[in-house]
């Protein structure tokens, strides 16, 4: 038996004027696909910088002062650049109060990796003894057996471990592969034992095409960790009150700075996906308003032949969460597709990291999106479904003719 | 089996009172067939919608099969339609997204269903000479087709009484007559029948014959 219901008039009911329905679908699918990429590109971001900075193990970081803005951009955007201070820093800053363990870094001008790889390579020099940063990454890493010749390389960079790389000429052993972090500090660099850095710029003159200038008396960061009890940020004052010419940097604080130079433009995206949204409730609302207004003598029928006010209701309310819904979920596929495809040009454009979410948040994303869609669709068409609830039926008759 | 008791209704246009509906009494029995005859503005319409449930009197009850309709809630009275009126109206009544036989069953989404059905209405949409047009949407259907469609509807649900507002109003004689005749079979199976017509032919079928004057009803 044949059953007509609530939901085959419904749908029936969407076919009949395909271009407004296609208008009502498309409002609200560019609503729910800006919320989707917008929500997915900002927890993104987020996401990378935090794993990144965990994954830098420092509380704060020691850099010359005038360079902060560089190691900035370096750790946010993992663009290659180079800066120089005295080792000396690294005994001054050991000693400062709250300081728990500190480590240098030597930073290689960048190199053309390979003969086919076209990306920048930042070259990374570490002290494997006091380390607790890169080594901390690799689960198996033995620090004996990380010789001066071996490199543990970011995820980015196109090799496996046990292959050979050189750079200015020195050969070197991959012995380790990090994991993505989205930082591309951490996942388009090469770190190296500080000997192996040395060596490597001294080689630099006779070996390769540019000499470096770079001497063993010459770190570029120095890594802290801070003793329990004592916040990154007020360690870093204290470091910059104690140590001339550097400057401390709490690592959460990149976060911020990152924050600071996204806010305006998600502000702008949520500005604009706010007024879109409105727009499309407005949309909704009316054109639900202009249906019911339409529809009257069929509302005036539907209650002649024994519908009753609930239905009349539900049927509105039906229609109007199918075709939000549709919306909602065309929206969310096409805003994770434009995300997916326009990935790389975005992150150049606004110069952050990027980390790819997890499947879980993606789907509850849009499962969130499209919810919002359905209540947008909810709400826009409350008050035309009760207005069509409460005609009486020969009104609606009458009206209709 | 009907029973209309001081019935009134009035409207107001402006500042003015109309009376469309003026103390009207009628008691009909069981599978009576009765024709509404008047001039335009004369109250007919209103006075079958007060009969079916389609708008409150200010005075006044509508009986049928023992129930006070009015004094029903909304809801319960919507269910008695769906179960026991229905209404042929005078515009094309059909929904433009639906089939001919999804026209005809459309009562059906409103509570009355059961086993059969889609077969009856079928046998419906035959009787009414529209076996080869089941699944074609109304705007592929002439005006005289359309209202037979809706004349099927009319049946499906199987009520006690049929209301039917100038059932032939825009059709040629050889479908008024067909229509008639189905009116007459349905009749005969103990259907009520009240029709509105300006047509003195439709009138004449009926068994009894009322007038309606500016609201004032009278038998004759």
């Amino acid at each position: 038996m044949k059953k007509l219901g609530l939901y085959y008039l419904a749908v029936r009911n969407m076919k009949r004027k395909m271009f407004r329905t296609a208008s009502i679908v498309l409002s609200v699918a560019v609503v729910a696909g800006t919320l989707f990429s917008a929500t997915m590109v900002i927890y993104s971001v987020r996401q990378s910088i935090r794993v990144g900075t965990e994954r830098l193990g420092a509380d704060v970081l020691v850099v010359p002062e005038g360079a902060e803005d560089k190691a900035r951009t370096a750790l946010i955007s993992g663009e290659p650049s180079t800066y120089y201070m005295a080792r000396s820093v690294l005994d001054e800053v050991r000693n400062v109060e709250g300081v728990a363990a500190v480590t240098p870094q030597v930073f290689i001008e960048s190199s053309q990796f390979s003969c086919c790889y076209v990306g920048n390579v930042l070259l990374v020099g570490f002290d494997p003894e006091t380390d607790f940063s890169v080594t901390s990454w690799l689960s198996d890493f033995s620090r004996k057996k990380f010789g001066d010749d071996d490199i543990i390389v970011g995820r980015e960079l196109p090799t496996d471990e046990g292959r050979e790389l050189i750079f200015y000429g020195h050969p070197f052993k991959v012995v380790g592969v990090l994991a993505q972090t989205g930082m591309s500090y951490l996942d388009n660099s090469a770190f190296m034992t500080m000997n192996s850095a040395y060596k490597m710029a001294e080689e630099s003159s006779k070996k390769a095409l540019k000499t470096l200038d770079v001497t063993p008396g010459q770190i570029s960061t120095v890594l802290v960790k801070v003793e329990d009890g004592y916040s990154p940020q007020r360690v870093a004052v204290k470091i910059n009150f104690a140590v001339s010419g550097v400057k401390a940097i709490a690592s959460n604080e990149v976060i911020s700075t990152v924050k600071e130079h996204l806010s305006k433009l998600f502000a702008f995206l949520f500005a604009i996906g706010g007024i879109v949204w409105a727009m499309a409730l407005l949309l909704i609302a009316v054109v639900f308003s202009m249906i019911v207004n339409e529809r009257q003598r069929e509302i005036g029928l539907f209650r002649a032949l024994g519908a009753k006010k609930g239905f009349m209701f539900r049927l509105i309310m039906t229609e109007a969460a199918l075709l939000t819904t549709l919306g909602g979920l065309i929206g969310v596929v096409f805003g994770g597709v434009i995300v997916l495809s326009f990935k790389n040009l975005i992150m150049a454009k606004l110069n952050v990291p990027y980390l790819w979410p997890s499947s879980l948040f993606m789907v509850e994303l849009a499962a969130g999106c499209i919810l919002i869609a359905l209540v947008t669709g909810i709400i826009a068409a409350l008050y035309p479904a009760v207005m069509s609830a409460r005609m009486e039926p020969y009104n609606a008759i009458r009206k209709g003719e | 089996m009907i029973e209309l008791k001081g019935l009134t209704k009035n409207y107001k246009d402006g500042e003015q009172k109309i009376s469309a509906v003026h103390d009207v009494n009628m008691k009909l029995d069981a599978g009576e067939f009765v024709s509404i005859v008047g001039h335009s503005g004369s109250g007919k319409t209103t006075l079958l919608s007060l009969m079916g449930g389609l708008t409150k009197p200010d005075h006044g009850t509508v009986v049928i099969e023992g129930t006070d309709i009015w004094t029903l809630s909304d809801d319960a009275l919507s269910e008695f339609r769906n179960r026991n009126v229905n209404f042929i109206f005078q515009f094309a009544s059909l929904v433009p997204t639906l089939t001919v036989l999804d026209n005809v069953l459309l009562p059906s989404a409103f509570g009355t269903c059961c086993e059969g059905l889609e077969e009856y209405a079928k046998s419906l949409v035959e009787l009414v000479g529209l076996a080869d047009k089941m699944n074609t949407y109304p705007s592929s259907l002439s005006g005289g087709q359309q209202r037979r469609v809706a004349i099927a509807r009319a049946f499906v649900n199987s009520p006690k009484v049929v209301l039917a507002d100038e059932p032939t109003g825009d059709l040629d004689e050889a479908t008024e007559s067909d229509i008639m005749e189905i009116f007459r079979k349905q009749n005969k199976g103990g259907t009520t029948f009240v029709i509105v017509t300006h047509n003195s032919a439709v009138a004449q079928v009926a068994r009894r014959r009322f007038n309606m004057t500016a609201g004032v009803l009278q038998e004759g």
